[in-house]
C-alpha cells in the first residue's frame, strides 16, 4: 500500500521537476502554466490546513507562487524535487509573513535560516582528488548494487541524472532517490570510518 | 569534523523544518545544523515528507487563481546567480577571534557589545527574540557559573571549546536543553575557554548560599525588554 503510494508521488512529481527546470533555463510560460495549475491548488489547501485563515494563504501563495517563477533557477534537480524546492519557498515565504504581521523585527529572515548548506569540498585539494576519488570507489563498492551504479554514474563518470535513468530505464525520480539513500549511505560510512 | 553527540529533539528539529519553530530556537537549531550532517539529513527527510504532504493535498481552488497566474508573468524574472554564499563573519572579544554561526553571518553588526558578567564571564545580546533572550556567552577557562535552575527552559549550544556539569561535557555544536527542574552548573577546565549560543525563555534562579544573592541580580543574566 505504502509502496503504491510512492509510486503514484514520484510519477506526480517528475513533470514537476522537468517544468520548473524549463522555467529557470528558458523562462517558458507554458511550463510555469502547467507547473502553476499542478500545484498552486494543493500549496493554497496546505497552508489553509496550518492556518485556516484564507486571506493569509492567499497572500502567502501568490507571494509563493511569484517567486517561484522568479527564482526558479536556483532549482537545483540534484539536490532535491521540485516540489520539496516548492515546499520550502512556501514555508520560508510563510514564515516571513507571518513575522512581519506579528510586527517582529524584520532583520532576520527566513533565507537567513534556512540558507544553504553548501555540500562541503572538505578543503580537499585538486591534486588530491585522483587519491579520494580512488577511496570513495572502495566504499561505493559496498553500497547495494542498485545504488552503487547510480552513484558511479553520476559521481565518477558525470552522466546526466536524466541520461542514466534512461539508460537503466526507471523514472528520473527513481534515479534521485537511489542517488540521494546511496550518498547518505557513504556519508555514514566516512563517519564511521573516522 | 567531530561528531556531535547532543542533538535537538525530533519535535524541534519538525518544528523547525516546518517553519513553526520560534525564531530565537530556529536560529539555534540553524546553527546546530552548521556542525551536524546528521540533523541535515533529519531536516531534508521531514522538509520531504512534508513536500509529499503537501502534493497529497485535495486541491482547493481560489476564485482569482487565471489573474494571480497572469500577473505573475508579467514580472520580470530575477537574474539569478546561485545564492551568494554568505562570507564567513566572526567576532571579537578581547582580542580573539571567533567564527560565527552562518545563520548570524550576515548580522554581525546587530550582535550588541560585550558585557562582562561575574565569574570570569562574558555575555553579548542577540536582539531577535520575541519571548526569551538569545545571548552569546564567552566563559573562560576555569570559569564556573553559580549553580543555577531555571523558570523556564535554557537551550545551550556551544560554539567552540567545551564546558562540562555533573552530567558531562559538551563541545562544538553540542545542544545541552534544560528545564524548569534542571539544577546545573556549568564550568570550563583549565586549558579551554568556551563560547556559547544561549536561549532563555524565562529568568535563571540561583540555588547556593552566597549565589543566591544573585537572584536580585538575575536581570544581568537575564533582562527582558
Amino acid at each position: 500500500m505504502k509502496a503504491t503510494n510512492l509510486n503514484m508521488s514520484s510519477a506526480k512529481q517528475e513533470p514537476l521537476d522537468d517544468w520548473l527546470q524549463a522555467v529557470g533555463s528558458i523562462a517558458c510560460q507554458q511550463s510555469y502554466a502547467k507547473l502553476f495549475k499542478a500545484v498552486s491548488g494543493r500549496v493554497y489547501a496546505f497552508l489553509l490546513k496550518q492556518q485556516n485563515d484564507p486571506s493569509m494563504a492567499g497572500e502567502v501563495l501568490q507571494e509563493t507562487m511569484l517567486k517561484v517563477w522568479q527564482k526558479a533557477a536556483l532549482y537545483d534537480a540534484s539536490k532535491g524535487t521540485a516540489i520539496t524546492w516548492i515546499y520550502s519557498v512556501a514555508r520560508n515565504t510563510r514564515y516571513d509573513y507571518l513575522r512581519r504581521n506579528k510586527h517582529q523585527s524584520q532583520w532576520f529572515s527566513a533565507d537567513d535560516i534556512w540558507s544553504q548548506i553548501e555540500p562541503e569540498k572538505d578543503g580537499i585539494d585538486e591534486q588530491f582528488e585522483p587519491i579520494v576519488a580512488e577511496q570513495m570507489s572502495h566504499l561505493i563498492d559496498k553500497l547495494p548494487e542498485l545504488q552503487s551504479d547510480v552513484v558511479r554514474r553520476v559521481y565518477l563518470h558525470g552522466q546526466a541524472q536524466q541520461e542514466v535513468a534512461d539508460e537503466v530505464g526507471v523514472p528520473l525520480g527513481t534515479v534521485k532517490s537511489r542517488l540521494r539513500l546511496g550518498l547518505r549511505r557513504l556519508r555514514e560510512m566516512l563517519d564511521e570510518e573516522m | 569534523m567531530k561528531k556531535c553527540n547532543h542533538h535537538p529533539s525530533q519535535d524541534l528539529l519538525r518544528l523547525h523544518a516546518s517553519g513553526d519553530a520560534d525564531l530565537a530556537l530556529s536560529i539555534i537549531v540553524s546553527a546546530h545544523l552548521d556542525f551536524c550532517p546528521q540533523c541535515r539529513d533529519k531536516i531534508a527527510d521531514i522538509e520531504q515528507q512534508n513536500a509529499e504532504q503537501m502534493l497529497l493535498q485535495p486541491e482547493t481552488e481560489m476564485p482569482n487563481f487565471e489573474s494571480m497566474m497572469s500577473g505573475i508573468l508579467q514580472q520580470q524574472q530575477i537574474a539569478t546567480s546561485p545564492e551568494t554564499k554568505p562570507s564567513s563573519a566572526q567576532i571579537v572579544l578581547e582580542g580573539r577571534c571567533f567564527d560565527l554561526p552562518r545563520v548570524l553571518s550576515r548580522h554581525q553588526q546587530r550582535i550588541e557589545a560585550w558585557r562582562r558578567i561575574p565569574g570570569k564571564l562574558h555575555r553579548a545580546k542577540i536582539p531577535a527574540a520575541v519571548n526569551g533572550q538569545l545571548d552569546l556567552l564567552h566563559m573562560d577557562t576555569q570559569a564556573q557559573l553559580p549553580e543555577h535552575t531555571h523558570k523556564g527552559q535554557e537551550y545551550t549550544l556551544v560554539l567552540h571549546g567545551e564546558f562540562s556539569d555533573d552530567n558531562g561535557v559538551y563541545s562544538a555544536g553540542d545542544l545541552l536543553v534544560k528545564g524548569p527542574n534542571d539544577s546545573h552548573q556549568p564550568r570550563t577546565n583549565t586549558t579551554q575557554d568556551c563560547l556559547c549560543l544561549t536561549y532563555l525563555d524565562a529568568p535563571l534562579h540561583f540555588k547556593s548560599g552566597l549565589a543566591s544573592l544573585l537572584n536580585p541580580f538575575s536581570q544581568y543574566f537575564f533582562d527582558k525588554n
